[in-house]
């Protein structure tokens, strides 16, 4: 989603300008520069926010060639440059490709620079530490914001974290030169970089209490450490953005922005200042870009939401439909089955029953015996079947041939690396389903646990064939080839194969073989228990 | 000789029951109905003492045939040919007033006896399935107990108990020490009196009013005061 309009550029540069206006309000003279040069520099530093959105890495670099020279100029709009190139920076980051963004961070970086190193102080470690951290938070922002601003996440901690970060870097920025020379000692001032800075951390939780104690902060402020008073406009500022962000109700951001307009009225009026039409709209206007910033992004967000609950709801409606639909097709299916084949099979088996009543011993008599044995066991498969596909837990694939899954699984391991050897009886064909569902389950556990406990390079002997119980499986293996490295096991493998043919009626046995190797051997009766 | 009417949609059923039937001696087939509507024109016609009935059947399936039979002659005793003994509309069968139900793939002689049994009015289901029909019903229907039957006697009371543990009537009479036939009559006038149609419904009325606790033993009631 792109945004739009002219009107957002024109309120950032306003917004720019005066932020420089307020910032240098009370800037007299300096070594360079007339005061009158204020408002010339100001328009210069400002103006150029408003091309920020379009050509964030120009604007970057402009603006950190503006701080470099009102730096050398010792001109107050040093600071709103300073301010301003992290701004653009966070811009850049958001809308620009990495190389540009590097280019553009690197240029930050070194304006920022030599704008804390003042003429005749030396470099300290501090001072780099900060000028590579400082542009480091408006790039980490914007590409967060890049990779996810339409999915904020209520539990993502990231933007808190951040907030925090970014405040406490504002503060302490934009009271580093004061920290030595302010009249209050350096303690108090690290005190409102923490605490002014950190708060915004839980702004976004509690923007109210958060903008509230913002407010205290700068009224404080104002009386007691006069040096901090922007710092804590800005904060309350950003306060007052994410409140508009945060909060979902026009009257609570209405009343929101004229808190903010008194707040920063108490700030920047002083005794002898002179109140004009251009200092208010000015203000005015200053405090309407973040709440109009906030607002926009909450409505983003929100509509981000709604959009993402709408494609999770089509999601999980089409998978329903999906499974729906299979369900009603394997009803569809049995109920074929049931009527067609089972009501026939049903007719043949009875016809030859009773045949078989009435026939004398002989052949002809063990004929009609063989058909109506046979047709019984149809008549069990098909039971059996009609339960597997009328049972909605049931995945589609357990429809598949057991012996398919047996030959598949051999496969797979020998794959793997087990030098399977498989011996499938024919004959196990006859058994009925249920019990060769059963086998092929059981021997595709027992590779499994072979692969996990011998490792790979182990031979296997796998034998499923028919018994006098029903259905015999063997899962033989020799030694392992070496001392293997053992994979993890749940345990539950074991436990719920021998549950599986408990249920049936069978036996299940698993121990050493006494050769060095391990025998798993199930016999599965050919009816079931129950 | 009982009189056997068959309804079943295929000619192999059909033929393979009269055989059975014929072979057995003392039955014998007087009607084959290929569909419900039939089978109620025959069973009019012939007045058979046992209808096997297939549910399945093209027109007037079964389970309508079941009701409109017993509607017009309640005295003819229906048995159910199901090929799954699992079907719903087996239940349904049977809670329309059939007395039993036979598995396609059931042995021969296992067939044959039932009949027979039908004929007498023995129970058909062994205890184990009848337990699995009673849960059935009672899990279908209102799980709450019922008061016990009014306006039946002790005596009765005792024997419509016994019905829902699944004894026959020679077993009834043996544990009440009466004769089978004191059992049968005490049978009809309990039937009689809750206007139950056959000894299904009255061993589900014996469960749901707490003759007979769930695992099929009858309930010792304390004989009211006098």
């Amino acid at each position: 989603m792109r945004w739009r309009g002219l009107p957002l550029d024109v309120l950032l540069a306003a917004s720019g300008v005066g932020l420089d206006l307020l910032t240098t309000a009370h800037a007299g003279d300096t070594e360079y520069l007339p005061a009158e040069m204020n408002i010339p520099m100001a328009l210069l530093v400002g103006l150029p926010m408003g091309f920020v959105r379009r050509r964030p890495v120009p604007v970057t670099l402009y603006l950190a060639g503006f701080l470099i020279l009102t730096d050398q100029l010792g001109s107050f709009t040093a600071n709103t440059a300073q301010m301003l190139v992290c701004v653009a920076l966070g811009a850049a980051a958001y809308r620009s490709g990495w190389r540009a963004v590097a280019v553009a961070a690197a240029a930050t970086t070194a304006a920022t620079a030599v704008n804390l190193v003042d003429p005749g102080s030396a470099l300290t470690t501090n001072g780099l530490v900060y000028s590579v951290f400082l542009p480091a938070f408006p790039v980490l922002l914007g590409a967060y914001l890049r990779s996810s601003a339409g999915r904020l996440e209520e539990r993502d901690v990231t933007p808190d974290a951040l907030l925090a970060a970014g405040g406490v870097a504002i503060t302490v920025l934009s009271t580093w030169t004061s920290w030595d020379s302010g009249s209050q000692p350096v303690w108090m001032v690290g005190l409102l970089a923490v605490v002014g800075g950190l708060s915004l951390g839980v702004a976004r939780r509690l923007p109210g209490l958060v903008f509230l104690a913002q407010g205290v902060l700068l009224v404080v402020t104002d009386t007691y450490l006069n040096d901090a008073v922007t710092t804590c406009v800005i904060l309350t500022l950003i306060a007052i953005g994410v409140f508009a962000m945060r909060v979902d109700s026009w009257a609570w951001t209405v009343v929101a922005y004229f808190a903010g307009c008194v707040l920063t009225a108490i700030a920047v009026v002083g005794p002898d200042t002179e109140i004009t039409g251009l200092r208010v709209g000015t203000l005015m206007t200053l405090v309407a870009t973040p709440i109009a910033i906030g607002r926009y992004l909450g409505m983003r967000q929100a509509a981000a939401a709604a959009e993402r609950l709408r494609s999770e709801e089509s999601a999980r409606a089409a998978v329903a439909q999906v499974r729906a639909d299979q369900l009603a097709e394997r009803e569809r299916i049995a109920r074929d089955v049931h009527d067609i084949v089972a009501h026939h099979v049903g007719a043949m088996v009875l016809r030859a029953s009773a045949a078989r009543f009435t026939a004398p011993d002989g052949p002809v008599a063990e004929a009609l015996a063989d058909i109506r044995e046979t047709g019984h066991q149809v008549l069990q498969d098909l039971r059996d079947l009609l339960d597997l596909m009328r049972d909605p837990e049931r995945q589609p694939d357990l429809l598949a041939n057991p012996s398919d899954v047996v030959r598949e699984s051999a496969e797979r391991m020998a794959a793997a690396g087990l030098v399977v050897d498989l011996d499938l009886d024919p004959a196990t064909d006859q058994a009925p389903l249920i019990a060769r569902a059963s086998a092929a389950r059981i021997v595709q556990e027992g590779l499994t646990n072979v692969l996990k406990h011998a490792g790979p390079g182990t031979r296997v002997r796998v034998t499923v064939a028919p018994s006098e119980q029903g259905l015999s499986v063997q899962i033989r293996n020799g030694r392992p080839p070496s001392v293997v490295e053992r994979l993890p096991s749940s345990g539950r493998g074991l436990a719920g194969m021998r549950e599986r043919v408990r249920t049936l009626g069978g036996t299940l046995s698993a121990g050493p073989d006494g050769e060095g190797g391990w025998l798993l051997a199930a016999s599965l009766p050919s009816r079931s228990a129950a | 000789m009982i009189r056997v009417l068959v309804a079943d949609d295929q000619a192999l059923v059909r033929a393979g029951v009269r055989m059975l039937l014929q072979a057995a001696g003392d039955m014998e087939v007087v009607g084959e109905a290929e569909d419900g509507a039939e089978a109620v024109r025959l069973a009019e016609r012939h007045l058979p003492d046992v209808i096997l009935m297939d549910l399945r059947m093209p027109r007037v399936d079964g389970l309508e045939a079941i009701k409109r039979v017993l509607a017009a002659r309640p005295g003819i005793r229906i048995v159910v040919l199901t090929t799954f003994a699992e079907d719903a509309d087996v239940y349904a069968a049977l809670r329309a007033g059939a007395v039993g139900f036979l598995v396609k793939d059931d042995e021969p002689e296992r067939m044959v006896d039932a009949v027979r049994r039908a004929a007498t009015g023995e129970p058909l289901l062994a205890p184990s399935v009848l337990r699995r029909v009673v849960e059935r019903f009672l899990s279908a229907e209102e799980q709450a107990a019922a008061p016990p039957p009014a306006g039946l006697t002790e005596r009765e009371l005792e024997v419509l108990a016994l019905v829902g543990t699944g004894l026959s009537n020679a077993e009834i009479a043996d544990e009440l020490h009466v004769g089978v036939t004191t059992v049968k009559t005490h049978i009809g006038a309990a039937m009689d009196k809750l206007g139950l149609r056959n000894r299904i419904q009255a061993a589900v009325v014996a469960h749901r009013t707490g003759l007979v606790d769930a695992s099929f033993r009858p309930v010792r009631r304390p004989r009211p005061p006098s």
